[in-house]
């Protein structure tokens, strides 16, 4: 199931598939947490220039091109999470398996999922806060008018935008599945699966990235890899149909 | 509103100055290789005359295979001409270098992507590059199928040595590994530096072997170094490192233990070694000695543990039975070869190769290669990168051959 | 009661404000660090930077990244016209002639195609042009930076015709304007400004995009060429293979690299923001 041996013609594609599904997880999260917190921000706590400055760079971010990131991922992001980040969590929290295991390089599922996250943020916020901002008017003076706190109507009005968001994060799950520059330098390409966030392991499109180009020496490594991508093209168009789906769908009960 | 027009017109302009100036510097560089070309002209007419004058003990043999070679008069100009190839990335340092320097005194340029020899044997028989590296010969399979219009010459020596990341051990010291222990290692026998069998081999530094877990770096792509390091390892130690673990791509058992890295060539290996304390790998003898890794001496035949150098490489290579074609099959030098016999022999030696068609059906391909074999012969080994050996004299022989069937 | 909402309102803010902090620290450092490093490179290689050929590993000079610079351009100029004539075409299709089954398609289509891997563009064309080609080349690398670029391009096209008003078409109707000129003479010159957004947007898309390369182009370093059906680079390749390297020379080409393609791509940003305000990356 694991394994990738084509001079036997031997091949399993659980760990690249696992591997794809717990960075783009854990980049999703990471994404998730950061973007609500930045689209909040600047819906409810800055105003003005700041307001623009910050809603300019995250545009200016969103268009980055992710290469600079994986760049930036094998020099400095992997060494730091490596020393700052699962060192101390393999001290302190070995008895979790999620951080059982002994951070090798730092080229890792973690490292991998960790940098996607981050560059996939700005495409979260720039879909959160546009449906944040949708919501009429007459919601958040209804709260107001209540005396609520910024807390409490903050909290209804993401209420209200429950369904943007979850769609917002099925959109951002479909990308960094198919992220394939971050995930081929930062994963650390090893046929393994464990549930531990610190070993290196693969992702569908890593593995393309490494294998393909060697692929047509080999009798079936070409369709393996080819079937590989078939899944994870199936998988990312089905989740992306269904994301802009819920979206507009949202659009249309809120606005009516 | 204004100002923001401003600086951004600006700065397009800038941009668009800054590429005009790229383009037409880059345009005057190109024709700067006419005035070499002119030379190599009148260097081939005047080819012998200059032989005799510099003679030297090397190029002797050269003197002879050039007479025997009815270079037409005037060599038609390779300028501006193309060869792709792709391959190894054991030879790749060395490569870059030559490349530099036949460009510069040609004019022709070859462009070589270093992603392994898999790739490269892959990318070749699928007709997308014009020839190809790989650290070991063709299989007789494969040879056997392209019988005679399939050519190799091994045209660089190499090693592959294994490096190792310990912070604790004393710059300047090499660690003593058996093949034994090596493949122990890998197998995921041996788990901790500390391990008896490492330090009764290295019995002067034993107390300061860290009780760190190892962990292994392999390559994890389609790799003629890992067939070259993991012939090797079936070859010391058959009994734990058997015959299903030898070839371009093994199913690592150290990494079913999750103590192993993967690395993309040469360099993904060097870099992952270089990142991660306490870890082990095997690279290309160059990239050790540029990338300043720490270097085992590793055991050989007859027992004796060793660091590469040219004459430990130079006593490998004697050991093998050179075929007198490029058409022949090579397939059996990679066995003679690794774990040669002979006391002052490195064990992991092994030369890379340079795979091409022997016809081409774009036929400045065909005369720009025979070009770039016929120059490497004459002059590509004057100055060969740290980390390599120039082959034996039988292989410029080899050099020259190809070349003259290139051109039939 | 009060007093726990008031801790609840300040221990929220306090969140929300450190994680967006949090969220911005590493895009800040990555900037700062490519600047800092790019400056250095650029520096030490001078205006040679971006003419000359890369280093080989051993050299000490620094040497340049013309090739991929001028790779670059040549993909962007190749694959960029392509992209905006299909994209605005199958963009007027779908939002003027919305009721056709094949406009739905299209529409379909190319909204979910955004988020498709682009690596498996990449192997794809490999298979249907570079093989059967014979090379690489960069028309393999403008196909596959063509189909990257296309879903793009589309949903900002047609974000852009889509806000022009149904009152001018109905208006460009009653003239008796067929559907072609209405678009011809009204929608296009209303959206002229936003358009041009998109172009520059699909532009930075195309020079940033590297996993599409990594089959099609063939990494060509050596000097210059200006043929179509020969091997190819570009910068993003260049980076990501450098990047992979363990040699110091050419993480430095590639810091510089970096730089460059933040310039770039900082350009593009402005101008895009200098011409429209509200288009959305």
């Amino acid at each position: 199931m694991n394994i990738w041996d084509p001079e036997k013609e031997r091949y399993g594609l659980l760990a690249p598939l696992i591997g794809t599904l717990m960075t783009s997880i854990i980049a999703t999260l990471t994404a998730l947490i950061l973007s609500l917190s930045l689209s909040i921000t600047i819906s409810e706590y800055l105003k003005g220039v700041l307001k623009n400055a910050l809603s300019i760079t995250i545009e200016f971010m969103s268009g980055l091109p992710t290469v600079i990131y994986s760049l930036w991922g094998i020099q400095y992001a992997v060494p730091i999470l490596r020393d700052h980040l699962m060192l101390p969590l393999y001290n302190h929290f070995q008895f979790i398996p999620l951080f059982s295991c002994r951070p090798l390089s730092g080229f890792s599922v973690l490292s991998a999922g960790l940098v996607i996250g981050i560059s996939i943020i700005p495409y979260l916020t720039a879909l959160i806060h546009e449906s944040y901002s949708l919501i009429p008017i007459a919601y958040r003076e209804a709260c107001l008018g209540i005396g609520a706190t910024r807390y409490e109507t903050i909290r209804i009005l993401l209420g209200l935008c429950k369904p943007a968001v979850i769609a917002a994060v099925i959109l951002g799950l479909a990308r960094a599945m198919g992220e394939t520059t971050i995930a081929a330098a930062l994963v650390g390409n090893s046929m393994t699966t464990s549930a531990c966030l610190f070993t290196p392991s693969y992702t569908v499109s890593a593995l393309i990235a490494s294998q393909y180009a060697n692929a047509q020496l080999y009798r079936y490594a070409e369709p393996v890899l080819y079937s590989a991508a078939l899944a994870i093209l199936i998988i990312a168009l089905t989740l992306s149909l269904i994301g802009l789906n819920m979206l507009s769908k949202w659009r249309v009960k809120i606005l009516a | 509103m204004v100002n923001n027009k401003v600086i951004a017109i600006t700065a397009i302009a800038v941009v668009v100055i800054a590429v005009v100036t790229g383009v037409i510097t880059l345009q005057t560089r190109t024709t700067q290789p006419t005035a070499t070309i002119t030379q190599t002209i009148t260097q081939t007419v005047t080819q012998t005359v200059t032989r005799t004058v510099t003679q030297s003990p090397q190029t002797v043999t050269v003197t002879v295979t050039t007479t025997l070679t009815p270079t037409t008069p005037s060599t038609p100009s390779i300028r501006g001409l193309t060869l792709n190839g792709a391959g190894a990335t054991f030879p790749y340092p060395q490569i870059m270098e030559w490349i530099k320097k036949f460009y510069n005194r040609t004019g022709a340029s070859i462009n070589y992507q270093p992603v392994g020899s898999g790739a490269g044997l892959s990318q070749f028989f699928q007709n997308v590059t014009d020839f190809a590296c790989s650290d070991p010969p063709l299989k007789r399979s494969d040879w056997e199928k392209y019988r005679g219009n399939v050519m190799q010459v091994p045209f660089i020596v190499g090693a592959v040595v294994v490096v190792y990341n310990i912070p604790e051990l004393p710059t300047g010291y090499n660690l003593k590994l058996s093949g034994e222990v090596i493949a122990k290692i890998y197998k995921g026998e041996i788990r901790f530096w500390d391990d008896d069998a490492i330090k009764m081999l290295n019995s002067d530094v034993a107390n300061r072997l860290p009780r760190k877990e190892i962990i292994g770096v392999y390559r994890s792509d389609s790799s003629g170094t890992t067939e070259v390091f993991t012939t090797y390892l079936n070859k010391a130690a058959p009994n734990i490192w058997g015959k299903d673990l030898v070839g371009k791509t093994v199913d690592w058992p150290i990494a079913k233990v999750g103590r192993g890295v993967g690395g993309s060539g040469n360099p993904g290996v060097t870099q992952a070694v270089q990142a991660t304390p306490y870890s082990i790998g095997y690279v290309e003898w160059s990239f050790a000695i540029t990338n300043k890794l720490q270097m085992a001496m590793v055991s050989n035949k007859d027992g004796n543990y060793l660091l590469p150098s040219e004459a430990s490489l130079k006593d490998a290579l004697r050991m093998i039975n050179m075929p007198k074609s490029p058409l022949d099959d090579f397939s059996h030098t990679l066995e003679e070869v690794v774990y040669a016999p002979g006391p002052n022999t490195y064990p992991i030696t092994s030369p890379s190769y340079i795979i091409m068609w022997r016809t081409y059906t774009a036929k400045e391909k065909a005369l720009a290669l025979s070009e770039f074999l016929k120059w490497l012969a004459i002059d590509g080994y004057r100055d060969v990168v740290p980390g390599y050996v120039a082959p034996p004299e039988e292989v410029i022989k080899l050099l020259t051959t190809a070349s003259d069937i290139l051109r039939q | 009661m009060h007093k726990t909402r008031a801790i609840k309102d300040r221990l929220f803010t306090l969140y929300i404000l450190t994680t967006s902090t949090l969220a911005l620290i590493p895009v800040l450092h990555l900037i700062f660090v490519i600047v800092i490093r790019g400056f250095d490179s650029f520096v030490e290689g001078g205006i040679k930077f971006l003419t000359d050929v890369p280093p080989t590993p051993l050299s000490t000079e620094l040497g340049g990244i013309g090739p991929s610079l001028l790779g670059t351009l040549i993909l962007t100029a190749t694959s960029l016209p392509i992209t905006i004539l299909i994209a605005f075409f199958a963009a007027v299709l779908a939002n003027e002639f919305p009721n056709n089954p094949i406009s739905k398609t299209v529409d379909i289509i190319s909204r979910s195609f955004t988020s498709i891997p682009t690596i498996v563009v990449s192997m794809t064309v490999y298979l249907l042009v570079v093989v059967p080609m014979r090379t690489y080349s960069a028309i393999a690398s403008s196909i596959a930076l063509t189909i990257i670029a296309l879903p793009y391009a589309y949903a900002i096209t047609s974000a852009a015709i889509r806000q022009v008003p149904l009152m001018y078409r109905e208006a460009a109707y009653s003239l008796g304007m067929t559907r072609w000129t209405t678009i011809y003479k009204v929608v296009v010159p209303i959206t002229r400004r936003m358009l041009s957004g998109c172009v520059l947007i699909t532009m930075a898309r195309i020079m940033g995009e590297t996993a599409a390369l990594m089959f099609t182009a063939g990494r060509f370093r050596t000097g210059i060429s200006l043929q179509l059906d020969r091997p190819i680079d570009a910068i993003p390749l260049l980076i990501f293979d450098y990047a992979l390297t363990p040699y110091p020379i050419l993480h430095k080409v590639a810091w510089g690299a970096a730089l460059l393609l933040i310039i770039i791509y900082f350009i593009i940003f402005l101008a895009v923001k200098t011409i429209v305000k509200e288009v959305k990356l």
